[in-house]
């Protein structure tokens, strides 16, 4: 597979979207959980194996590059800021100043407003972000501790204090939700 | 019903995750057959993770699975026609400050440019949301985020050493 590619076989590189578009979906949903963006990191990855599958050495396997790739993006600053941006949006023709209430747009309130009070996802979004990478990792790829700390060059006492601090903001939430 | 003070919540959380040595494990797994307390928050935990699946599994469903491989092909063939092309007017800007190593004076600047404009809003949050990004330009050294804010419309460029 690898050496098709590295030869620029179209029709391996359509296998390759094929078979892992859905699960790097997921990981960059699940981080971002904005559909449009999601979809255009997940074309970035492709494209950045695309390019550079040449200096693939394959000691890390396919999908951990590929999956390191797409974590990278998501947590890239200038695409944080263009989330921030989103979510804060405010129109040029919109006249000039910020209500009160635009000021205090921020991701659970985008999603509320998606129908998404009685998902879970709605409460994931609240998370802040890097517990929510974490968890992420954790229940979509189902990354060891080790594994996450070593992604994101933290400690794996972090991992797991971020684990459980999403948990019990997750189920905290449901409580108050199901009360 | 009694909570438990054998084992915290936490370490509950790392039986959930497998991430217990595995010694430890076993004895878990033999309190939680007598502890109810325990038990049930183990199926939170697992409740709260399958619950995460589906809705990301739901999301995953909704998608059109030929669009990623539709909207890459425009891009690599766009790729392949830019590299034709490679004198863009921003690239020649990147490359110029590369050439007169300048990043220091236009940091320098750019922070001034900031705090000027946070001293001249008085009262105002220094910082403010951009009601638009002009562009953005990656280079090789630096990247720069060109923004603008809503309320005076002020041009900020963004600048930053990668
Ligand atoms: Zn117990």
């Amino acid at each position: 597979m690898i050496k098709r590619l590295q030869q620029g076989q179209e029709a391996a590189f359509q296998i390759l979207v094929k078979q892992y578009q859905s699960r790097l979906m997921a990981i960059a949903w699940g981080i971002t959980l904005d559909h449009e963006e999601s979809l255009e990191i997940v074309q970035d990855v492709f494209f950045n194996v695309y390019r550079n599958i040449n200096e693939f050495r394959g000691d890390a396997g396919l999908m951990t590059w590929m999956r390191k790739i797409t974590v990278n993006l998501c947590l890239n600053w200038k695409r944080r800021w263009k989330r921030r941006f989103k979510w804060h949006h405010v129109s040029l023709d919109s006249g000039d100043t910020l209500s009160s209430k635009e000021e205090n747009a921020s991701p659970e309130s985008h999603y509320l407003n998606l129908e998404m009070e009685k998902n879970i996802m709605a409460h994931v979004a609240r998370l802040p972000e890097k517990i929510r990478t974490v968890f992420i990792l954790k229940t979509v790829e189902d990354m060891s501790y080790e594994a996450i700390a070593q992604m994101l060059n933290i400690k794996p006492g972090t991992v797991s204090s971020r684990l459980y601090h999403a948990r019990k903001s997750l189920a905290g939430a449901l409580k108050r939700e199901a009360s | 019903m009694k909570s438990c003070n054998k084992y915290t919540p936490k370490m509950l959380s790392q039986f959930v995750d497998n991430a217990l040595p595995s010694q430890i494990t076993r004895t878990l797994e033999e309190h939680l057959t007598s502890c109810p307390a325990c038990q049930q928050t183990v199926k939170k935990y697992q409740n709260i993770t399958n619950q995460v699946v589906n809705g990301i599994q739901r999301h995953s469903n909704r998608m059109n699975d030929t669009e990623i491989e539709k909207n890459l092909l425009i891009k690599i063939r766009k790729e392949n026609a830019k590299k034709k092309w490679n004198f863009s007017y921003l690239n020649g800007f990147i490359d110029f400050i590369k050439v007169k190593k300048i990043y220091l004076q236009m940091a320098s600047f750019a922070a001034i440019l900031l705090l000027s404009m946070a001293f001249l809003q008085d009262q105002r949050p220094a910082f403010h949301t951009p009601s638009a990004i002009v562009n953005s330009i990656d280079g090789e050294m630096a990247s720069v985020m060109i923004l603008e804010t809503p309320d005076r419309r002020h041009t900020i460029i963004w600048y930053k050493e990668s």
